[in-house]
């Protein structure tokens, strides 16, 4: 059965074919969600009455966090069918995510600090969900650090599985470790945020940027992948045809 | 009777062998030469399972590999230990009891050395200690990756008889060779 | 199988000098620069001494395990440790246990005394010692899943702490959240049953994928 779909639908070579069909629809997609949500965002949604224009920073911060942390989960996803069913295809699209997701992390955090800068007076504090973030940076660091130095691609993908799988179950522990941390070292000048409730007018344009993010993802992840297919199957006689016509 | 079917491996986008096929009966011995970087090591490796089959198979006797010996480039001794306890630890390793390792110690010419640590043993007799695995356990399959190297003229005489014994009592014997022994198949890569 | 395999491990750990010894002064040597770096105040020092202690465990920690599997890959041991018919979680557990032993275990006994220099009181020293307890065995056994991934790879230096690290949080806020407690006279017991739990799991899944992890640096050569 599972050998079936690997010879068949999950081989590199339907994956090239067929991806090509999806590319300029999830693009397309994308770009309307993109659009709707800066409009929205930045222009349709009312000024924040505590903070002013200073939230709108939220409709990059939030959807590049969700994106960061799903991108891992992605991640530890195709390691578990690299490591048990081999499927090529989930190995290409594991080591193709890591540096987006380290890209979004990065963005993340950059977008945190920028937000903080107004709401805190400085441009980093040692919040729970900020060293969460940071953490999950190095953990896609560290991942693309093994990635870089396992010269061959077999062993590299079962070996970042490897680091991977431990990632995804360390990662609710340090999680909980660093809010319990916070709570216990938080000195009483930083009132957490409270979660105020989100007007409608705020909320759609956070969700299409959330989607667009998503989507944004995994047009990148598509293409990135199609690349490496290219790579690794280089010598085979479908990427002569498909290239020649 | 070890056969490998179809064999192929690529690594670094390039294939080592191809499609390769052959037929090792007991009692027989199959050298297999080749430049060097052609794959001996790897195929030999591909063989004792520390190397994931890309594509074909290899069947014992139509089954999966049977317990076997690898000695590899490296002699897989550890220099802290002496002699006798680097014998006492690869026969718990591989599960096996300790009766046979005095024994195997004559046999290799370490008697003398049974309590000096194999950091101090020359490259010659680090490759009689590792030999010296063989002796601890019958194992119908021994792999065997350039054995012959760093040995005198008597231990290369030994080796041969050790090996002609094996096939002897319907053992296999599959050795990367530079040197081709006058018996057994050869395989080229 | 198991005892032969601790004993040797031990044998041979011991027999070359100052292989033990290293991490050990290394932990004695940057507890002891911390003083100079921050001060001689008793109470700065008393504050901070269970982040020192336990930071510099940690690095010593890691800077040892770069040789848990790299002389048995370099040696051609590992291919012997693979082809065993015994289970491979149970020889990686075997070695880790013999690490813990040799390289973990000294580092505990001289906290006791790092602890009094830091100006710890002898409760703080006593729960010092059952954190570490508690503690570096999972350091061990999760620094060993990175020292497996990491065999195949020359010039590895590094490499090995940047994978490992960010793993190592839960076991530094807990182990440091614990002195705090115990600074204050709280009750541990919570703080101790939590880094008990990370230790039983860390001993149900690590041994398996360092496991999984030696047979693709095999995989390599």
């Amino acid at each position: 059965m599972i050998h079936w779909f690997k010879q068949n639908l999950l081989s590199t070579k339907t994956f090239y074919k067929t991806s090509s069909y999806f590319l300029p629809w999830i693009s397309t997609a994308f770009i309307v969600c993109f659009i709707y949500g800066l409009i929205g965002g930045l222009f349709l949604a009312p000024a924040d009455y505590q903070q002013g224009d200073g939230f709108r920073i939220m409709y990059v911060h939030v959807p590049s966090c969700f994106t960061a942390m799903f991108i891992y989960l992605v991640m530890a996803f195709c390691a578990l069918l690299t490591l048990v069913w081999r499927i090529k295809i989930a190995a290409i699209a594991m080591s193709c995510s890591a540096s987006i997701g380290a890209s979004l992390t990065f963005l993340a955090l950059v977008t945190g600090s920028i937000w903080g800068k107004p709401m805190w007076g400085t441009w980093w504090i040692w919040d729970a969900r900020l060293t969460s973030v940071l953490i999950l940076f190095f953990l896609y660091l560290g991942f693309m650090a093994l990635r870089s130095v396992i010269p061959d691609h077999q062993n590299r993908d079962k070996a970042c599985s490897i680091l991977a799988l431990v990632g995804v179950i360390n990662l609710p522990i340090i999680h909980y470790s660093v809010n319990w941390w916070n709570t216990l070292h938080q000195g009483s000048s930083f009132a957490q945020l409270a979660k105020p409730s989100i007007a409608p007018t705020m909320l759609y344009p956070l969700l299409s940027m959330i989607v667009a993010f998503f989507l944004f993802y995994s047009l990148i992840l598509l293409i990135r992948m199609r690349n490496e297919i290219l790579l690794r199957d280089i010598k085979s006689q479908w990427i002569k045809e498909a290239l020649t016509c | 009777m070890l056969s490998l079917q179809d064999l192929s491996f690529e690594r670094q986008y390039r294939y080592l062998f191809r499609q390769l096929n052959t037929e090792v009966n007991s009692g027989e011995l199959l050298q297999i030469t080749g430049a060097n970087g052609s794959g001996k090591s790897t195929l030999l490796r591909m063989i004792a399972g520390y190397i994931e089959i890309q594509e074909g198979q290899i069947l014992w006797q139509n089954q999966t590999i049977p317990e076997l010996h690898y000695i590899g480039h490296q002699n897989g001794i550890k220099a802290y230990l002496t002699v006798e306890e680097n014998l006492e630890l690869i026969s718990a390793l591989i599960n096996t009891s300790k009766n046979n390792i005095s024994l195997a110690m004559d046999e290799v010419g370490l008697k003398r050395f049974k309590n000096s640590l194999a950091q101090k043993l020359s490259a010659g007799q680090l490759r009689r200690l590792a030999l010296a695995r063989l002796l601890l356990k019958s194992s119908p399959l021994w792999i065997l990756d350039e054995p012959g190297t760093a040995l005198d003229t008597q231990g290369q005489e030994w080796l041969v008889n050790l090996i002609k014994q094996h096939l002897a009592h319907k053992g296999v014997v599959i050795a990367a060779t530079h040197q081709p022994y006058s018996f057994g198949k050869i395989l080229c890569l | 199988m198991l005892v032969t395999l601790l004993r040797s491990e031990i044998r041979m750990n011991l027999r070359q000098t100052f292989s033990w010894a290293t991490p050990l002064l290394f932990f004695v040597m940057v507890v002891c620069l911390f003083p100079l770096g921050l001060g001689s105040d008793p109470i700065a020092l008393h504050q901070s001494a269970a982040a020192i202690i336990w930071v510099t465990a940690l690095l010593a920690i890691l800077l040892s395990l770069g040789n848990i599997f790299q002389s048995d890959k370099e040696e051609g041991f590992l291919d012997l440790l693979l082809l065993s018919p015994h289970s491979l979680t149970l020889i990686v557990l075997a070695k880790a246990f013999s690490h813990w032993l040799i390289y973990c275990l000294p580092l505990i006994l001289i906290s006791p005394i790092l602890g009094f220099l830091l100006h710890l009181s002898p409760y703080e020293v006593g729960v010092l010692i059952i954190t570490l307890l508690l503690g570096t065995p999972v350091l061990t056994l999760l620094g060993a899943i990175g020292a497996a991934l990491v065999i195949g790879v020359r010039h590895q230096g590094l490499l090995l702490s940047i994978l490992i690290m960010p793993f190592y949080i839960p076991i530094l806020i807990f182990g440091t959240g614990t002195m705090l407690a115990a600074s204050t006279h709280l009750v541990i017991n919570g703080y101790i049953a939590v880094m008990g739990a990370l230790l039983l799991m860390t001993l149900a899944f690590a041994p398996l994928l360092t496991g999984i992890a030696l047979k693709i640096g095999a995989n390599q050569s």
